[in-house]
């Protein structure tokens, strides 16, 4: 027996980040968690599983569009054409989305009650399925704590939407404890909330598919859902099936010593390429980090844009419209010892000086955080709150960009200088 | 820093060119080099020794680029020199005085942290910075902040720095701008959400719309099923109207049927067969009479044609006769011809045989004919004669080359001296390369043992209160770390009781005090009453009573003791006195009982309180005498090492640097074993290495020469050697090769002798059968060869000739014959004519005969074809006639009338029939599915004249529920297109996907805005401080050098506020006049900013390690006497720094000669060489 044990769908929930450009491989980027969704029916139909169980959060709390709701049935449709059974429990961004109290899903869904954990027995095919919804978007106690036993001769399965012990980046919603499932005797706990793929415990299996698919470039790497094999009323096989259709991933290229903008071009276009042999056809969101100490930063620095556009026309032109290169983010630094220079009794040696002094000079953090108080009345609220926040009445903000501007200074007014 | 020396080995035009800067006292040095004597490849080269020469120099014309090499000693102003080559390469550039690769930061120390462009702005000044700075100058309009950072740092155009920054910020973000990028994006942004929000659907307007649809669509339900209802009723009542005119045609046709009796019915195509009948029976006839007449004419036609029998007998012979009357005449044309060209071959056969042997007749020819062998032989023989002559003259010139070649290597091999052994020399190579680089090892462990000395001897200086060597420091007797925490326990408990005991005398102090102050209260309030008065009052008035007794009752008064008692008062007034006073004391103790408590109880407690403090003063007492003991202890066991020691816990951080010294100086000693190790090793390396050179006989060792190059003569002579004996086995190789040459090429000379000797002998034999000589030449046989072939070929010609002839004389005679004998048989009159004639003739005979023959056939075949129809048209009549007798049988007549009349009635029975199904079958339409006779039943019961009024009654109902349908169906059309277009679309997700698109280039843009505002921002901020921390100092001093540049034509420079409030620079005239920059001319605003430049150098020259100062050609455009005065300004600077006044103006050597005082003065002439 086979079944499919996936979670955090977030349906219609839009990849954030990726500015667009010319080239960029718009239309193959498009609704991809849907194409996702797509793809978890197909793998549950191409490999003739029993069931499918989803760990809640189908959907993304905030986002109102019926028609998303409409798409997870018609999903689910294909699978009852197929003769599959899904069984779900709600998440919390679940119980916070209108589309779960409006829609009503096919019959080849169970939804597991919020009230109290109810069973599903399958003695036709010797399983017991226990679990609860949420029915608030934010719940703190351990559920898993009012779980029946396990029920004597079935292979007995736990849905828990659940933050475990706390993980980083998720809000540690009904939290529970190793020993605490382990003591219920079941075979395999579907767990679901945490977004990284992740096995608390084998035998019995305790597992985090992780999401269906990466939506930003915190979400890294493959994402797909868990197929569990099972023998003889025992986890034979539990395997990772990548379902995603973009792959988001960091890069690094060492500038370490790069003479111009051209020896960081070829090195760049190494790295994509060692990225994309790796991405396997699939369409990737590359983040580029360049860094290091080379004489190529005063044109870097001078030419940020132009060395990003040249990037991405690399990336289209090796990619064959499977690249997009979400940021390249520069970390480089002049080739000249600014340590040194700072030490010295010159009006250079005594900018350096002002610079590293400024985080620990609030007054004169505050003047400056106050020239930005323009682009602060224009900024979207969204940038302004919640992930990687732009805080403008931060000051720590003015810390972190301040060894970026020694650069910036240092490159200029040397290059300046050394052009006579 | 300064350059001791400069040595260009090998730099652009220079070749070993060197300049000293070394003399004592000499600061400003001035480098002359005329145009194109390389003043500034000089610069170059300079520039190249300290930061490595650029990979594209154009100082490579005269030395190749892997040969450039500059060299220096510098030194800086703590003493420290160095020695450093620098050459063109792509690593291991810098060289030090031993030509050995060393570390870039060895010269960077002598740099202290000035990179190369820092080096190129700050300390250097030429022309073009000067004027970019007068420019800039003008440009700020003499802005105080900007000109003196400029003017510190040597940066020019910081304005347009600036100004590129706030230009690049602004096409990333404006307040008020649609353009710039984050502008932009937020505009997308915006849009793109909105259109999100409006292609979404709310899930509730969803579930509520779908209800509202579901309603709808069972109310239409529900009025199809009514309009059905009506719809049927009205359509039974208009079939029953419509059937009413069919129901009464059919009572007609049954009464008709009725009316007709009984009938014979025959079949329908009765009268049809009757009248086909007739019509064959009448065709047959008219057939039968034509065929008979045809018969008649073809018979009389076929006894009219005559047929030659004979001649077409013998058809075949005749065509074969004419088939080869063609051929006929063609051997009778070709004849003559064949005959002249036979006659014209044996005449040319004729005429070669004469010239080949004469006197010979054709006839005898054949003697002349050779076998192909014999014929092949010559001419293969006529061939090789050529080619063997050949080869052995070619065998005869290799044997003398070979012979040539084989002595002169004999000569060289004797030349060449025998090879040395070089085995040991090998061995002892191998293992000393096996060592590594021991010399490199060994300095660098003597430089780090150096350091590390240098190192501890500063730790050790650091070292407190004891002073001595590292050598002292080992053997000093210092306690033990344990020791020191005992006795730092101990201080630290005998200070901690005494902490404690001072802050419980404290305590007590305080408590006493405030007893006391307690005491004092309460007799502030009054005198306390004690029992001690109360007692002292009671002993009083007893003694006075007593007294009173004597004098009273005793009569024995005591005035003595009485004026004791009280001398003021009589005894009566004072014994009363004191009983009162006893009284009002014993009085006032009750009434005043809690004061007096209050003050006994304190009294006691200030008593105990001195007694415990005078117990912890002794206390006290003990433990000082304690820790005076202990700190006793504590330098005694130090004693032993001259040291006064301080606490323990400094004394432990003491210690622990006393370990690390000892770790230090035991680090020292093992450095020193290793380097002495390895200077033992080279040693022993070295001893082999000489002793194994010279039993090669080589020089064992130069006194100068180092291990390594040892090591690396060692391998020259072994590789020289082994060349040597790989030279000299070559040329045994050579000479072995040449002999066996010469002997090979000896061989092959004879061979090709015998072979032409041999040809010769079979040359001989194969010219016999052609009669001709032995010394006949190859090519005079071939030509005899070809002219016999010739020959031979004409007479074949002539015999092909003549067999031909033959063949067609006697085909002709045969055809005459074969014709003469067929005219005879057939035609005897063709006999006269010729043959080809007759045959002619026969021919067309026969060819006439053969078609009166194809129309005899035809007429048979004819008359065969009318015999045949008249048969036919026989047959037919008969069939007609029996077809006609059994329909009247049918019709049960025997007459023809009597059949056609039961035809007609039959056939009116038929119709009426007919049309009565066709009634019913109309009816059975408006039946419905109903029985015939039942519908009949119910419309018999139906009013006529009141069904068109139920009809439109029922017509009108349904128009109604037809409007209501409609209109219904629109409105749940409508609906149904607005909740399909709810289709699970993803567009409003799309539109999300674009808003996050947008916000990311605002996340980029602003990211990037903000870094480069503050750099901006940054930058401003720091130029306004440099301002407020250098302007009072830097222009008081460009103050004091500005006159002096400009020859007292400005007397100093202040600083005023312009319109905009900024600080700004003014010169002021010796007459008071104001000057601002724009009022200024070019060269003076240049020389103001020398005045700002020099300086701020100045002040930068006094803190920190100066560089020398590079001053390249600035005075150019200054006349005589300012450029005196700007020289004796620099002049000054020697005492700060070293001044390299590089010039290619010969004047400027005459102006320094006077402007500079000699000492200090040193003139240097570039000569390229």
């Amino acid at each position: 027996m086979k079944f499919v044990h996936a979670a955090d769908i977030h349906l219609d929930s839009p990849l954030q980040g990726l500015e667009r450009y010319e080239g960029a491989p718009v239309d193959e980027l498009r609704g991809a968690t849907r194409r996702a969704l797509e793809n978890l029916v197909q793998l549950s139909i191409g490999e003739k599983v029993e069931f499918v169980l989803i760990a809640g959060d189908v959907y993304d709390g905030d986002w109102k569009d019926y028609n998303t709701g409409l798409f997870f049935a018609r999903q689910m449709a294909r699978l009852r054409e197929a003769g599959i059974k899904v069984y779900l429990i709600r998440g919390n961004h679940d119980a916070a989305s209108q589309i779960t109290r409006e829609l009503t899903l096919p019959d080849n869904v169970r939804v597991f009650p919020s009230r109290k954990p109810e069973t599903e027995n399958l003695p036709d095919i010797g399983v017991a399925i226990h679990g609860q919804s949420y029915s608030t978007q934010a719940v703190t106690n351990d559920l898993s704590a009012g779980y029946p036993l396990a029920t004597e001769g079935l292979f007995n399965i736990g849905m828990l939407h659940t933050a475990a012990g706390g993980r980083e980046g998720h809000a540690n919603y009904a939290p529970c404890t190793l020993d605490g499932l382990l003591s219920k005797g079941y075979h395999y706990w579907a767990l679901g909330h945490v977004h990284e793929r992740e096995v608390l415990h084998e035998d019995p299996w305790i597992v985090f598919p992780g999401n269906l698919q990466g939506r930003h470039a915190r979400e890294l790497g493959s994402k797909g859902c868990s197929l569990v094999t099972v023998v003889d009323g025992r986890v034979h096989l539990v395997e990772h099936r990548e379902l995603d259709v973009v792959r988001w991933c960091g890069s690094t290229v060492n500038a370490e010593g790069a003479a111009d903008i051209a020896e960081l071009l070829e090195r760049s276009r190494r790295v994509l390429l060692t990225e994309l042999d790796r991405a396997e056809n699939r369409l990737l969101a590359v983040r580029l980090v360049v860094h290091g100490a080379c004489q190529a930063h005063k044109a870097l620095e001078m030419h940020e844009e132009q060395f990003v556009s040249e990037c991405r026309a690399l990336a289209n032109d090796i990619g064959g419209g499977h690249l997009w290169v979400e940021k390249v983010r520069l970390q480089t630094r002049a080739a000249v010892n600014l340590d040194e220079i700072a030490q010295r009794a010159d009006p250079l040696g005594e900018l350096v000086r002002f610079i590293r002094g400024l985080p620990s000079d609030g007054a004169t953090l505050g003047s400056l955080l106050s020239e930005f108080k323009d682009l602060k009345q224009k900024l979207p609220l969204e940038v302004r709150h919640g992930n990687d926040a732009i805080n403008l009445e931060d000051p720590a903000l003015i810390r972190a960009l301040l060894g970026d501007v020694e650069q910036i200074l240092v490159a200029r007014l040397l290059e300046q200088g050394g052009a006579k | 820093m300064k350059f001791l020396k400069l040595h260009f080995l090998a730099y652009g035009c220079f070749t070993d060119v060197r300049l000293d800067f070394s003399e004592p006292g000499s600061g400003f040095h001035v480098i002359y080099g005329p145009n194109e004597a390389g003043k500034s490849t000089a610069l170059r080269a300079l520039t190249g020794l300290l930061y490595g020469i650029p990979a594209q120099t154009p100082d490579a014309f005269l030395h190749a680029m892997k040969d450039l090499r500059v060299a220096a000693e510098l030194v800086r102003s703590d003493g420290q020199h160095g020695t450093f080559v620098r050459r063109k390469g792509n690593r291991d550039t810098l060289l030090n005085s031993e030509d050995k690769p060393v570390p870039d930061n060895l010269i960077l120390e002598f740099l202290c942290g000035v990179t190369q462009q820092m080096f190129a702005t700050i300390f250097r000044l030429d022309h073009n910075a000067l004027r970019s700075g007068g420019d800039d100058l003008l440009a700020g309009k003499g802005d105080v902040a900007e000109s003196l950072f400029q003017a510190g740092t040597g940066i020019t155009g910081l304005r347009q720095a600036l100004g590129a920054i706030d230009i690049e910020a602004e096409q990333f973000f404006k307040p008020r701008s649609s353009t710039a990028v984050i502008n932009r994006a937020i505009d997308s942004y915006e849009d793109a959400r909105k259109r999100s929000r409006d292609l979404a659907v709310a899930p509730r307007q969803w579930t509520e719309q779908s209800a509202a649809l579901n309603e709808k669509v069972a109310d239409l339900e529900r009025r199809k099923a009514r309009h059905l209802e009506l719809s049927v009723q009205k359509e039974r009542l208009e079939r029953c109207r419509l059937a009413l005119p069919h129901i009464t045609r059919r009572k007609e046709l049954m009464q008709a049927l009725d009316a007709l009796g009984p009938v014979k019915l025959l079949p329908e195509s009765a009268t049809r067969d009757r009248e086909e009948a007739q019509r064959n029976q009448r065709d047959a006839n008219r057939r039968k009479e034509e065929a008979e007449a045809k018969l008649a004419k073809l018979n009389t036609d076929l006894e009219q044609l005559r047929l030659p029998q004979e001649l077409l007998a013998h058809a075949d012979a005749i065509s074969s006769v004419r088939e080869r009357l063609d051929s006929y005449r063609q051997a009778a044309r070709d004849l003559p011809t064949v005959r002249a060209e036979q006659n014209q071959f044996e005449a040319d056969a004729r005429t070669i045989l004469s010239e080949v042997k004469p006197g010979l007749s054709l006839g005898e020819a054949e003697t002349l004919r050779l076998t192909v062998v014999q014929r092949t032989r010559l001419r293969t023989l006529a061939n090789e004669h050529h080619t063997l002559r050949e080869r052995l003259r070619g065998a005869s010139e290799r044997a003398q080359s070979a012979q040539v070649q084989w002595k002169e290597k004999n000569r060289m091999l004797e030349q060449t001296t025998a090879p040395r052994d070089t085995g040991e020399l090998e061995r002892v190579l191998e293992r000393a390369i096996k060592l590594g680089d021991l010399e490199g090892i060994l300095n660098r462990e003597t430089s780090e043992l150096r350091l590390a000395q240098k190192q501890s001897a500063a730790e050790l200086k650091r070292l407190p209160i004891w002073t001595g060597t590292l050598e002292q420091l080992e053997t000093l007797p210092v306690p033990a770390v344990e020791t020191v925490d005992q006795f730092e326990t101990e201080f630290d408990r005998l200070s901690n009781e005494q902490k404690l005991l001072s802050s419980r005398r404290e305590d007590d102090y305080q408590q006493q005090a405030k007893v006391e102050e307690g005491i004092r209260t309460l007799q502030l309030g009054g005198v306390v009453p004690t029992e001690q008065d109360l007692r002292r009052a009671r002993e009083r008035r007893e003694q006075g009573w007593r007294l009173v007794r004597h004098a009273w009752l005793e009569d024995a008064a005591d005035p003595e003791q009485e004026k004791a008692f009280d001398g003021d008062r009589p005894l009566a007034d004072a014994y009363e006195k004191s009983v009162t006073g006893a009284d009002s004391i014993a009085d006032r103790l009750r009434r005043e009982a809690d004061r007096v408590a209050k003050l006994a109880e304190l009294l006691a407690d200030k008593e105990g309180r001195e007694r415990r403090a005078a117990e912890l003063e002794s206390t006290q007492l003990a433990l000082t005498m304690a820790l005076e003991a202990c700190q006793a202890q504590w330098r005694e066991k130090w004693q032993g090492s001259n040291i006064v020691p301080l606490s323990p816990k400094e004394m432990r951080g003491w210690l622990s640097r006393h370990a690390a010294l000892l770790a230090q100086a035991k680090d020292l000693q093992a450095r020193r074993q290793s380097i002495a190790q390895l200077n033992d090793r080279i040693r022993e390396h070295c001893a082999e290495l000489c002793r194994a050179l010279s039993t090669l006989a080589e020089p064992a060792k130069n006194e100068m020469e180092s291990f390594a190059a040892q090591i690396q003569r060692g391998q020259a002579v072994l590789r020289d050697s082994k060349n040597a004996a790989l030279k000299r086995a070559n040329l045994e190789n050579d000479v072995l090769r040449s002999a066996r040459d010469h002997e090979k090429a000896e061989g092959e000379h004879e061979k090709a002798q015998k072979e032409l000797d041999a040809w010769q002998n079979h040359w001989q034999q194969a010219l016999a059968p052609l009669g001709l000589e032995a010394e006949t030449q190859a090519e005079e046989v071939i030509a005899v060869l070809e002219e016999l072939d010739t020959l031979f070929a004409k007479i074949e010609d002539a015999e092909s000739r003549r067999l031909r002839v033959g063949k067609m004389e006697q085909h002709l005679a045969l055809f005459d014959s074969d014709v003469h004998a067929l005219a005879q048989s057939l035609e005897p009159d063709l006999r006269q004519l010729p043959a080809d004639q007759a045959a002619d003739r026969l021919q067309s005979l026969l060819v006439k005969a053969q078609q009166d023959d194809v129309r005899r056939q035809t007429l048979e075949k004819q008359v065969e074809q009318q015999r045949k129809s008249q048969d036919d048209a026989g047959r037919d009549s008969e069939q007609a006639r029996r077809q006609l007798d059994d329909l009247m049988s049918r019709a049960s007549s025997t007459e023809l009338p009597a059949l056609e009349e039961a035809e007609q009635k039959s056939a009116g029975l038929r119709q009426f029939k007919a049309q009565l199904d066709e009634v019913n079958r109309t009816l059975a339409g408006f039946t419905a599915g109903d029985t015939l006779d039942s519908f009949l039943t119910d419309t018999a019961a139906l009013k006529a004249d009141q069904l068109p009024f139920d009809i439109v009654e029922l017509e009108n109902e349904i128009r109604t529920l037809d409007e209501l349908r409609s209109q219904l169906n629109q409105e749940i059309g409508v609906q149904r297109v607005q909740l399909n277009a709810i289709d699970g679309s993803d567009k409003a997700m799309i539109a999300a996907e674009e808003a996050q698109s947008a916000l990311a280039i605002v996340r980029t843009g602003t990211e990037r805005y903000m870094r480069l505002r503050l750099a901006s921002e940054v930058l401003r901020r720091q130029i306004e401080r440099y301002r407020e921390q250098n302007q009072d100092p830097v222009i008081k001093r460009a103050g004091e050098l500005f006159p002096r540049l400009t020859l007292d034509s400005f007397a100093r420079i202040k600083t005023s506020f312009d319109e905009k409030d900024r600080p700004v620079l003014l010169g002021v005239r010796p007459s008071g006049e104001e000057v601002a920059v724009d009022g200024m001319s070019d060269g003076t605003r240049d020389q103001l900013f020398l005045a700002l430049r020099l300086a701020s150098l100045e002040r930068q020259f006094s803190s920190g390690e100066p560089l020398p100062f590079i001053v390249d050609d600035v005075l150019i455009k200054f006349d005589d006497d300012r450029a005196m005065a700007t020289l004796k300004i620099l002049a000054e600077f020697c005492s700060k720094t070293q001044v390299l006044f590089f010039t290619h103006h010969a004047r400027l050597i005459d102006l320094a000669q006077t402007a500079v005082p000699t000492a200090q003065l040193k003139i240097h002439r570039l000569r390229a060489h």
